[in-house]
């Protein structure tokens, strides 16, 4: 069953046009990841999908209701919606408790219910903190307590952890998912930050310059993008200069099979010039030249520990402005300018580069 | 400068996305906008019927010219002083470990709650010898230093340690880092408190009246009070383009100001600045500053009110006085407060080139001497609506255009600490809309909202020039009560109402210096 369902939903603010036709459907007891840069309009979305703007062609449903087809309009207090925006954004005049339990009638307010979800988050004892005497990732725990208290349908996250050290971003996510999935709650959560997405959520969806993918597993956007922009957008990627060959595709890396291409299929009389994606972990890198393979020497090198990635200069680049990205074990050192050889496996994907 | 940008206000959500709501708001704010410029139509108006040859027989005269050496002289000659002494002081209660500074900073911003014809009345009585330019100089000095001190001390409080760290580090001096770190920072800060002081300079009255010394203001004043018409719109027009050119500076300055702070936590403790030996001479400065701006006229009041009355004329009613002064007041601060708040709301909430010019158009306002915007009311209930003429409605208007912008600040900072995200999530959470506003924006923004109160209902109880031209006719106010006792000659008959009037004041003067310590210090999520 879905949660939530919108069908060709526009918005545009005077001139400017920020969302066009936009279709997303949410899975029941699912994390929906809305991943784009910033300006791609996905604080809009979320924004009507809150309430808090309306639409101005389109159709958005939540359960079986229409709250919003630019007729019928649901105001966002009877919408039982969790919104946890940007930075928290905590009500600075009332303590923990009171903020938890702002959405509750009088009496509930500091009753059972709201201490249960303040233990769930894992803040008591600070029930009587006021927002600034609180740290970024406790203040975003309040957040999601509060918004959890109304028994809401969906839980929006706009940008939740965007304001919190990167050290504490992934313990405050980690934890957020948890409690998310304990209580069975669908969330569709906003993000810029393609790690975020990655790691949290179940589907994702991708949102550029007002238009929106259809919802997908996110090994699906890694493994099968649709066009290069965001082949590059969800991951480390090499667009390699090559040309299609029927099923296979021509780089300077070798040839490759194509994924999702039926391996006798017709080879045009002249070869097609495209755009190839190798991924790095696609990639081998051996020291020194050796037989077979590509010689090259390396550029640059990024160490994050786990791994790194290594950035190397083909040795028989006609034009010298070819490079290409290896994710090597973090064990595996690289000096500058050593020479190495690589060696690619795997399929990769193609696109037909427009003819000019 | 060229080429840096301030950073962007922290927002929940983009301005621009609000357009469609508050459309109502826009309207209200329009209208307020609208009526704050009417005195300015009436001056014109009255002007336009004066006709040009008229205007021009009275502007070409040698008094116009003796007028404008008298005032300018005196502008330039205060605001100088003023920004030395409240920049001064600030650095030294802010930056240095002045014994006591805490307290020094209240008594040095005390003044401002005592008006400047109380001060004048206080050196007059004990030195009638003080007069002319010098009194003037030291009598609007002494008055108007807190208008620099106060801004200035909160920029340096405001401002990013780490700046003049960092200059120290590149090597550069004590001296030279205060100039080239600390007095950049708060330029902005000296150069739009100094020329408020000139606003308050050209339309002081009262103070000049009493000092013998003869400005725009007091010109017009004599003017109306012969039923010379011509002669005093033709000076306020005068007296309103000098005051335009002032403010119009004082906006640019405004405009000028970026600042950046290189983390968005709250300000560190500044490591203070030590004295050392210079604690003695800094501490004797401070005790003669505050002897010399409070001591006098509080010491005179004091004993001018022990020693009783010297007056032959009949002793007018204080507690009558005291209610009218406090009535209007009242009624003056919730008027213009509630003036104040959707112009706040829209220019805070829907910034836009539109709203922010609706938004600067209010301020003009504040290049209208109280005497002008009297006049201009004087004017338009004598022509339009009598049955105004002399009212307390008229005056309470009065008071309402005179300390809008007052108002108008304190209400923009008070809304800014309630987002428009937050009132998103109390929605969210199922509470409806009128809850909201009681639950979450009213509570943030009820501090700010009684500042503004306090500013305006403060500014009014003092406020003498535009009182004695619109108060209904038999009833005195705590200040045209001590006015019409000081023209006498009268001292000891006059000093009860000003010390009442100094003690009204001083109330909200406490609360308003305890409000401005809190503002940047209360950062809230």
């Amino acid at each position: 069953m879905t949660t939530l369902s919108i069908s060709g939903v526009c918005k545009s603010f005077g001139t400017l046009s920020v969302l066009h036709d936009v279709n997303l459907e949410v899975a029941d007891g699912a994390l929906t990841a809305i991943l784009g840069p910033s300006g791609s309009g996905k604080t809009t979305l979320l924004r009507i999908i809150a309430g808090f703007e309306r639409v101005d062609r389109g159709v958005v449903r939540i359960g079986d209701v229409t709250v919003d087809d630019g007729n019928t309009y649901v105001p966002p207090e009877r919408r039982r919606i969790g919104y946890v925006p940007q930075e928290g954004a905590l009500f600075p005049h009332l303590s923990v408790i009171a903020n938890v339990g702002f959405g509750l009638p009088r009496r509930e307010r500091r009753g059972a219910a709201v201490q249960h979800l303040i233990a769930m988050v894992g803040l008591s004892g600070l029930e009587d903190r006021y927002p600034h005497e609180l740290s970024g990732g406790q203040q975003q725990r309040v957040a999601l307590a509060r918004a959890l208290t109304v028994d809401p349908e969906l839980v929006l996250l706009d940008e939740p952890f965007a304001s919190l050290d990167a050290s504490l971003r992934a313990t405050v996510r980690a934890d957020v998912a948890a409690i998310l999935q304990e209580t069975g709650t669908t969330a569709v959560l906003v993000t810029h930050d393609q790690d975020e997405a990655f790691t949290m959520a179940d589907h994702l969806a991708i949102i550029r310059a007002g238009e929106i993918t259809p919802a997908a597993a996110p090994q699906d956007f890694y493994a099968h993008p649709i066009d290069p922009a965001m082949a590059a957008f969800v991951g480390e990627a090499n667009l390699l200069s090559g040309t299609i060959e029927g099923a296979f595709a021509n780089t300077l890396l070798g040839r490759f099979p194509i994924r999702g291409v039926a391996p006798d299929a017709p080879i045009a009389a002249t070869p097609i010039g495209a755009t190839v994606l190798v991924r790095p972990e696609q990639i081998d890198v051996c020291a020194g030249h050796g037989a077979g393979g590509l010689a090259g020497r390396v550029v640059r090198s990024d160490y994050h520990g786990h791994d790194a990635l290594v950035t190397i200069a083909p040795m028989d680049d006609a034009d010298g402005n070819e490079r290409i990205v290896a994710r090597v074990a973090g064990t595996q050192g690289f000096e500058r300018d050593a020479p190495v050889t690589l060696r690619a496996r795997g399929s990769v994907l193609a696109w037909p580069r427009p003819t000019e | 400068m060229v080429g840096t940008i301030a950073p962007p206000e922290p927002q929940l959500a983009p301005p621009r996305l609000r357009a469609r709501r508050g459309r109502g708001l826009l309207l209200v704010a329009a209208l307020v906008a609208v009526v704050l410029q009417l005195p300015l139509l009436f001056l014109v108006i009255k002007a336009g019927q004066v006709g040009w040859d008229a205007l021009s027989a009275i502007l070409f005269r040698h008094l116009t010219a003796t007028l404008l050496w008298n005032t300018v002289t005196l502008l330039v000659t205060v605001s100088i002083a003023c920004a030395a002494i409240g920049t001064a002081a600030a650095w030294f209660v802010e930056r240095t470990d002045l014994p006591g500074r805490r307290v020094w900073a209240v008594l040095v911003v005390l003044p401002f709650a005592i008006p400047d014809f109380v001060i004048a009345y206080g050196w007059v009585s004990v030195r009638p010898s003080i007069h002319g330019f010098q009194g003037a100089v030291l009598v609007m000095t002494l008055a108007l230093y807190p208008l620099v001190f106060l801004p200035v001390a909160a920029s340096l409080r405001g401002a990013d340690p780490a700046q003049e760290e960092i200059a120290r580090g590149l090597g550069l001096g004590r001296i030279e880092t205060f100039v080239r770190v600390t007095l950049a920072e708060c330029r902005v800060a000296i150069f739009g408190g100094s020329l408020i002081v000139a606003l308050a300079v050209l339309s002081e009255y009262g103070a000049f009246e009493i000092l013998r010394y003869r400005t725009f203001t007091t010109q017009i004043f004599t003017e109306y009070n012969v039923f010379n018409q011509a002669a005093a719109a033709a000076l306020s027009l005068v007296l309103v383009l000098i005051c335009l050119f002032v403010l119009l500076g004082e906006t640019m300055a405004r405009g000028g100001a970026r600042t950046n702070r290189s983390t968005r936590s709250a300000a560190r403790a500044m490591a203070r600045h030590r004295l050392g030996r210079a604690t003695l001479p800094v501490l004797l400065g401070f005790v003669a500053l505050v002897g010399l701006a409070l001591g006098v006229p509080i010491g005179t009041l004091v004993y001018w009110t022990v020693r009783g009355s010297s007056s032959t004329l009949p002793p007018a009613s204080i507690v009558g006085a005291a209610w009218h002064t406090a009535y209007y007041s009242a009624c003056a601060g919730a008027l213009t407060t509630a003036l104040a708040l959707p112009v706040a709301l829209i220019a805070v909430r829907q910034r836009r080139r539109s709203t922010a010019l609706l938004e600067r158009s209010t301020y003009i306002v504040q290049a209208l001497p109280g005497l002008v915007i009297a006049l201009a009311l004087v004017f338009f209930a004598s022509r339009w609506a009598a049955f105004l003429y002399q009212t307390p409605q008229l005056l309470v208007f009065a008071y309402a255009f005179l300390f809008f912008p007052l108002a108008l600040v304190a209400v923009k900072a008070s809304v800014a600490r309630a987002p428009i995200g937050l009132e998103d999530v109390g929605r969210s959470l199922g509470r409806s809309p009128v809850e909201v506003f009681f639950r979450v924006t009213l509570p943030l923004v009820a501090p700010g909202l009684a500042a503004a109160f306090c500013l305006v209902f403060l500014s009014a109880v003092t406020e003498l020039t535009a009182t004695l031209v619109l108060r209904p006719t038999a009833v005195q106010t705590l200040a045209t009560q001590f006015w019409s006792y000081t023209t006498n000659l009268s001292y000891g008959a006059a000093a009860p109402y000003a010390a009442l009037l100094v003690a009204i004041a001083a109330l909200p003067t406490y609360v308003l210096v305890r409000w401005f310590e809190r503002l940047p210090g209360r950062t809230g999520t």
